[in-house]
């Protein structure tokens, strides 16, 4: 099996340090489009798909392998392990940065860092915690999903968009993002938002930054100070940045707040 | 908002990037049950919506709206002031620049629409439901019989090398030893037999040369023996602790010198035979001692920590998470060499200068694999090594 393009892996930039970028739920690598340039001269960058994601190979979509998020953490695995990476920055947006953590607990000597992008290791909210959503919010969302896939046949008619600075990677963007399988993509979000993982917080040795977004429903305040709290090796960066995706609608500030981390906390210049 | 808008049969509005309402027709407030003034930078688009709508708009459509400019047909359900869905179909478009983008809104009910859509999508799950399951069934019956056919070849290899692992076994225990036996007997009797005077200092050097190979190849031949011969001497699993384990395999080696950081070990329960796991901490910690860095005191750290990963090893395409105990032993001493990896763990494999028989490590292995389990090396030549073990962490394993 040839990970590299199970996983639609590309390798881009000249620079020695890796950096891998793991979109969240609902997305693909293509998100990080606004980052990847702040970085692409002095790092080497890993961009991926999860299996059932973007581009990824749907046929090697195992339903028990990615019945937990531990099987998307394997997904990152195989890739450091095919490429040999070590010591690498892992930045993961929202469910990824759940991801990231429990890949890094399995193998730490693969991880250098881990930037986590409005995290969550919990959801639901429990007696003690509140994650923001209850059971019944949950399946709400699985309706609205349903209801939304019926219109995506249209979807994939082909719209050319008006974007004049790079008009190939719109077309493409809204064939990816489309792309995805219904059912793989409600699996998904089923074990994302029904996953508790609050007790592996603590097992994470390998440093961390989170980012938390301003008024972030799907990742709120108190859990952002709940996962810097919990784990061992932390700091937490307060972002203006509205909403729960700041890489996409405030890449400026989301670039300044991950170059800062860099330099004054992993001391890269 | 021009006359035409506010009363045009459809929705319209817009909100800024953060959210909050700027404009909002009249037919939309009035289908919410809100007046302008509640809304109107108040309220954010998001907060009027369903619980599972703002998920949904929040990981797929806001994404999507921020990639590509614009959203068509989306469907999401407002929730009304007096708590009512109210689904609609929303086409949306994003304009101006990073700081000072605003979104807007156009939209239709698409309430009766969407009770017949959901009757075909009732429909249209039970049919793939049980297609689903009959293709299941199908590459279930399939695969099962692969697996037997599978299962046979193995089954019937697995005997063949149990014979010959125990006509092996037979051989090291007797037919090869025995020779040895008389071969440091007859040399033994040799030496006795001659007096010092008789010969000359050649000769003497051959005879002790003699008997320290034979004796060699005597002990040589019995560990080999024992290493193979682990399987039947492992007993029923028992639960132990492991910072007892490390203690007790300090003591065993007998140096006060070692004292390895313990306070890492966040799981101290340990299921399987005690008594071999704790001498895979004898090797790793002697190995350790053995091998350290003569410019800097020899540093131990002992890990330990509950993982969930996948049961199957050796199978490929199968799927159980399960809980496993992962132990992680970290020194600062002289390292291996890079590029040897797995090749650390093989039988007679020697990578420092007097490094004993090579068989510490290979027990190591053994002794984990014969737990189900596995260990793994990542090594720094100079710097120090790190092994990882895995166990099941269960006894029924």
């Amino acid at each position: 099996m040839d990970v590299l393009k199970r996983n639609n892996v590309k390798v881009l930039g000249e620079g020695k340090q890796v950096m891998m970028f793991a979109h969240g739920f609902g997305c693909d690598q293509t998100m990080w489009r606004h980052v990847i340039p702040a970085y692409i001269n002095d790092y080497k960058i890993v961009l991926f798909d999860y299996v059932g994601c973007g581009e990824s190979d749907l046929t090697q979509y195992h339903e028990e392998r990615y019945s937990s998020l531990h099987g998307y953490a394997l997904d990152i695995l195989d890739i450091c392990e095919t490429l040999d990476l070590r010591d690498i920055i892992l930045i993961g947006h929202s469910v990824s940065s759940m991801i990231g953590m429990l890949a890094s607990i399995k193998r730490p000597e693969y991880f250098r860092s881990l930037i986590l992008v409005c995290p969550s290791p919990c959801y639901i909210n429990k007696p003690g915690y509140h994650g923001g959503f209850e059971e019944k919010d949950l399946e709400g969302l699985m309706e609205v999903m349903n209801n939304n896939y019926v219109g995506w046949a249209s979807f994939l008619a082909p719209v050319v968009m008006k974007n004049n600075e790079q008009p190939g990677l719109t077309e493409e963007l809204e064939r990816s993002f489309c792309s995805m399988d219904k059912e793989i993509t409600q699996n998904f979000a089923s074990i994302t938002f029904f996953s508790d993982n609050r007790d592996d917080l603590k097992k994470v040795r390998v440093p961390c930054l989170v980012l938390q977004c301003s008024e972030d429903d799907i990742a709120p305040e108190d859990v952002g100070q709940y996962v810097n709290d919990q784990l061992e090796h932390s700091v937490i960066y307060y972002m203006k940045a509205t909403g729960h995706c700041p890489h996409m609608s405030h890449p400026t500030e989301t670039i300044e707040c991950i170059s800062r981390y860099l330099e004054t906390e992993l001391a890269i210049s | 908002m021009k006359e035409i808008a506010q009363n045009t049969p459809c929705y319209i509005f817009s909100f800024k990037a953060n959210g909050l309402i700027t404009e909002v027709n009249d037919l939309l407030l009035k289908a919410l049950g809100y007046q302008r003034e509640e809304l109107i930078s108040n309220y954010r688009f998001e907060d009027l919506l369903t619980m599972g709508s703002r998920i949904f708009f929040k990981t797929h459509f806001l994404p999507m709206l921020m990639m590509q400019g614009n959203v068509n047909e989306m469907f999401l359900s407002f929730s009304t002031a007096d708590g009512k869905e109210f689904p609609v179909l929303l086409n949306l478009v994003l304009k101006g620049e990073e700081g000072q983008r605003e979104i807007h809104a156009a939209g239709i009910q698409i309430a009766k629409r969407n009770k017949f859509e959901k009757s075909i999508i009732e429909a249209k799950d039970t049919a793939e439901k049980a297609l689903k399951e009959n293709v299941l069934l199908q590459d279930l019956k399939s695969r099962l019989e692969r697996n037997q056919d599978l299962l046979e070849r193995q089954l019937h290899d697995l005997k063949r090398i149990n014979r010959e692992h125990v006509e092996f076994n037979k051989i090291l225990a007797h037919d090869l030893q025995e020779p040895m036996r008389k071969v440091r007997l007859f040399a033994g009797l040799l030496e006795g037999k001659t007096s010092k005077e008789e010969l000359n200092p050649e000769m003497q050097t051959y005879l002790a040369k003699l008997l320290g190979l034979s004796e060699y190849a005597h002990e040589l031949i019995a560990r080999l023996q024992n290493f193979h011969s682990l399987e039947e001497r492992m007993t029923n699993a028992a639960v132990g602790n492991l910072e007892e384990m490390i203690g007790a395999a300090i003591s065993r080696i007998g140096n006060e010198d070692l004292m390895p950081d313990l306070g890492g070990l966040k799981e101290k329960r340990v299921y399987g035979d005690i008594k071999l796991l704790t001498r895979v901490f004898r090797e790793l910690l002697s190995n350790a001692w053995q091998f350290r860095n003569p410019e800097r005191p020899l540093e131990i750290e002992i890990a330990s920590e509950i993982v969930t990963d996948n049961y199957y090893r050796s199978l490929t395409g199968a799927y159980r998470y399960m809980d496993f105990l992962q132990i992680q032993f970290k020194d600062n001493a002289s390292g291996f060499p890079s590029n040897v990896n797995d090749r650390i763990f093989g039988l007679m494999q020697k990578f420092h200068e007097n490094s004993g028989r090579g068989l510490g490590l290979a027990y190591c292995k053994k002794i984990v694999e014969l737990h189900n389990g596995r260990i793994l090396v990542n090594t720094k030549q100079i710097q120090g090594t790190q092994f990882t073990i895995v166990l099941p962490n269960a006894l029924d394993l």
